[in-house]
């Protein structure tokens, strides 16, 4: 199956920070979900992934082309939004989308039009008078409705609604009905993911922690509950994150079927989830 | 016990916009959770909760104390944890703690610099330098150093990672567990509020949905799973909100008992989560889904 | 190209009204005034080659760089229509501010005064010198970099002065000057018209590359 996106042994350094050893996929026609705490390395991730920054070792594939040398035709396929939109503050949402959309020579100007009127733009106000919300909304528009194969969204729904996360996501879902399709999305909103994503992969302190399908996660990790002598003796090596719970103590662990193989009936193993991982793993940098 | 806060049958309009008989209280000790739709009013109420804006009809009383007459004094007491954006960025953190230490009687400086060492904040940076998240700590920061006895957040889990979030609920829990202490969130996480929230209040294009307790809420709302003819049979009135798609129907009831009566059996009877609420009740209001409803249910005659 | 000249227009229409109407401004206040044509058409392209400038700052200011390096186009590209961009704004400005001047020269019957190769010579490296000097400091450094080649020249404006007040020798800075124009007779003299003309637009061309491709080089290693 081909990959819609290939990252290989991506590194980018920085004075305060590095991400190093950054590798994983996205196949084609699935969603993935980027998780992890603030300042892991998300947003450097995906500025990597459309050359806004510079990289200082790895490659970046988008379908099977290589990012810089076919830059152009590889952008025009992407449908971008960022955590903080960006636009002329003093220009209204129609003529940002005049300056924007001719780039793009797929732009289909009923998609945006139908969006529009489903995200209620006004389209006719400046762009600084707009809520964030809307701005991000905005946004959101623009990415979609250039039929871009892959969708790269930083935090898109942050500062949006329940209400507006849900039909959003739910408007994602159609769109990837579109087999060839592909999305990559990073998010602190977990139940989001667990709306829609096929797989995570979780960065922590510059460092990948997992890249795998969500079942995958859900089936391996687990949250281990007992005695806190059970978990502190020679299984220790396999938990993350121990601490204590009013009943004794409880811990993560990536390896869920091994510990109720060895443990059985002594505790209780709990399906993990995403939002149980980033918890337990912490921030990193810092005692858990 | 005397309530932290009482707003009493507040209206607010702004041009396109009407926040209109608005009324609910919090009990001291309590955390109450402000949820609704962006543009539903929450941070006009928040603003009207801090005399930031007058009302145009209605009253809020704050600590028992009218929050217009005693504005200044109640704001002492009181923490806003909002975006910082208005706090300017080129000076450090421990300028802004400075200046903003003469405003309140009960600044804490020992406390400030605590909070701000466990908060992994850098205090003799510059505010812009730090990320989202991190500014979010700052204000949470700002607002707890000076042992106010009111804490009021606007969206403070915006670009805050499920740790940090999580941390922050754990802080404001044992906040409250002097009783004297209260919490006003206004969030899109819901699920952070199914946590902790002990109220919950639901604002939706500027009207008041429901205020009430936690478990009231949950004990009263049911979702109902059921097919087409379920629906034709009984008619989408007892629904507050429905989604209909080919297979069957999703409906927000208010009544458990009622529905349980009707559906009993032939149906699946849930717990709603606060995000089911909100979805089912923004599409109460939407355009066209009576007719979407109600021609569906006649289609599964 | 054109995308990205109707981009610039989409994004800065305002700044585009604001300066069409400092030149209307200014073109009425000199109306009394004798007209000097080479003089009025160097202040009017100065203030033309501002137009461009103030979007790349604005661009600097709004964040916006995030959008423009999302599109499309390679970081070579972007460099190069912003070039070809701010000349084609910076352009159609001094051409709409020569149109009113030869507005008023024409009212008093003097319009040949405007068509004169030496006229369009003061415009054309004007705006090539602003241009060559500023694009990449702004660029580089955004809406700071405005700022740098004006406190540069301040510094050797400032530096000149000293010199000429603490020198023994009772130098003036016509001592600079005045060489230069001498030097610039002979060549015309020399040339002809018509290799001088040509000789200072490939010069003017060289300069302009020559920054072109600095910007290139500074761009392509910025991170957004």
């Amino acid at each position: 199956m081909a990959n819609a996106l290939e990252i290989v042994n991506l590194r980018k350094n920085y004075r305060a920070f590095t991400l190093r050893d950054i590798s994983f996929q996205v196949p084609e026609g699935y969603v993935m979900g980027l998780i992890g705490p603030n300042g892991a390395g998300k947003t450097t991730i995906i500025r990597l992934i459309m050359n806004l920054i510079r990289r200082d070792a790895g490659e970046i594939r988008l379908f099977g082309l290589d990012l810089l040398e076919h830059e152009a035709n590889l952008k025009a396929r992407i449908g971008f939004v960022y955590d903080e939109p960006c636009f002329p503050e003093d220009a209204t949402l129609e003529n940002i989308k005049r300056a924007v959309s001719r780039f793009y020579p797929t732009w289909d100007e009923d998609v945006f039009q139908k969006l529009a009127r489903s995200f209620e733009l006004p389209l006719g106000k400046w762009f600084k008078k707009l809520s964030h919300g809307t701005k991000m909304k905005f946004s959101l528009a623009l990415a979609l409705s250039h039929h871009a194969d892959f969708i790269l969204m930083d935090e898109p729904t942050s500062g949006l609604d329940p209400v507006f996360r849900r039909e959003l996501l739910m408007h994602l879902r159609e769109l990837m009905q579109d087999e060839r399709r592909s999305i990559l999305f990073s998010t602190h909103i977990t139940t989001d993911l667990e709306r829609i994503a096929d797989f995570v992969t979780f960065v922590r302190d510059g460092e990948l922690v997992l890249s795998a399908a969500r079942e995958e996660i859900l089936d391996r990790w687990g949250i281990v509950k007992g005695d806190r002598r059970l978990l502190n003796g020679e299984l220790s090596g396999l938990l993350v994150g121990t601490r204590e719970s009013p009943f004794g103590a409880e811990a993560l662990t990536s390896n869920a079927p091994e510990i109720r193989r060895r443990l059985g009936a002594a505790v209780v193993v709990e399906r993990a989830r995403l939002e149980d991982i980033m918890v337990f793993m912490g921030r990193g940098g810092r005692h858990a | 016990m005397e309530n932290v806060l009482d707003v009493r049958k507040v209206r607010k309009s702004y041009e396109g916009f009407l926040l209109d008989n608005v009324s609910f209280s919090l009990p001291t000790g309590y955390i109450m959770g402000l949820i609704g739709p962006n543009g539903a009013g929450k941070t006009t109420l928040i603003k009207l909760i801090l005399d930031l804006v007058r009302p145009d009809s209605g009253a809020i009383r704050v600590f028992g104390n009218d929050n217009q007459i005693d504005g200044v004094r109640i704001r002492s007491r009181i923490g806003f944890v909002h975006e910082t954006s208005g706090l300017p960025g080129y000076l450090t953190l421990e300028q802004i703690g400075a200046m903003a230490a003469p405003f309140y009687a009960a600044w804490d400086d020992g406390e400030f610099r605590r909070l701000a060492r466990e908060f992994e904040l850098p205090l003799r940076n510059r505010l812009r330098t730090l990320s989202r998240g991190m500014k979010t700590r700052f204000s949470l920061v700002l607002a707890l150093c000076h042992h106010a006895d009111l804490i009021i957040l606007d969206e403070p889990g915006t670009g805050l990672d499920p740790v940090f979030r999580q941390e922050m609920l754990e802080r404001l829990s044992a906040l409250i567990q002097s009783e004297e202490k209260s919490v006003l969130f206004s969030t899109h996480i819901t699920s952070d509020l199914e946590r902790i929230a002990d109220y919950i209040t639901f604002i939706h294009r500027g009207s008041l949905i429901f205020s009430s307790s936690r478990d009231e809420v949950f004990e009263k709302w049911v979702v109902v799973k059921g097919g087409l003819d379920l629906l034709a049979d009984t008619g989408p009135g007892l629904f507050r909100g429905v989604q209909v798609t080919a297979y069957g129907f999703e409906g927000l009831c208010d009544d458990v008992g009622e529905a349980h009566r009707r559906f009993a059996s032939r149906a699946v009877i849930e717990k709603p989560s606060l995000e089911d609420i909100m979805f089912f009740v923004s599409r109460e209001s939407a355009p066209g889904s009576e007719d979407q409803v109600s021609l569906l249910a006649t289609l599964g005659r | 190209m054109l995308n990205f000249l109707i981009k610039d227009w989409y994004s800065n229409r305002l700044m585009v009204y604001l300066f069409v109407g400092v030149i209307v401004l200014n073109s009425a206040l000199m109306l009394g005034d004798p007209i000097r044509p080479k003089e009025l058409i160097a202040l009017h392209c100065c203030i033309a080659t501002m137009l461009p400038i103030s979007f790349l700052s604005r661009e600097d200011r709004f964040r916006s760089t995030r959008l423009v390096c999302s599109l499309p186009l390679t970081r070579k590209t972007i460099s190069q229509y912003r070039y070809l961009s701010s000349w084609a704004y910076a352009s159609g400005l001094g051409l709409f501010a020569a149109v009113l001047m030869g507005a008023s020269l024409a009212v008093r019957s003097e319009l040949t005064r405007l068509f004169t190769p030496g006229v369009l010579l003061v415009g054309l490296t004007c705006i090539s010198l602003v241009l060559a000097v500023f694009l990449p400091v702004v660029i580089r450094f955004g809406l700071l970099g405005t700022i740098i080649p004006l406190v540069i020249l301040q510094v050797i404006g400032v530096v000149a002065m000293i010199v000429v007040s603490v020198s023994s020798r009772r130098l003036s800075v016509s001592h600079l000057i005045l060489p230069v124009r001498a030097a610039l007779d002979t060549a015309y003299a020399e040339l002809g018209p018509a290799f001088y003309y040509l000789t200072w637009v490939a010069l003017l061309v060289i300069v302009n590359l020559f920054s072109c491709k600095l910007s290139e080089w500074l761009f392509a290693r910025q991170d957004c």
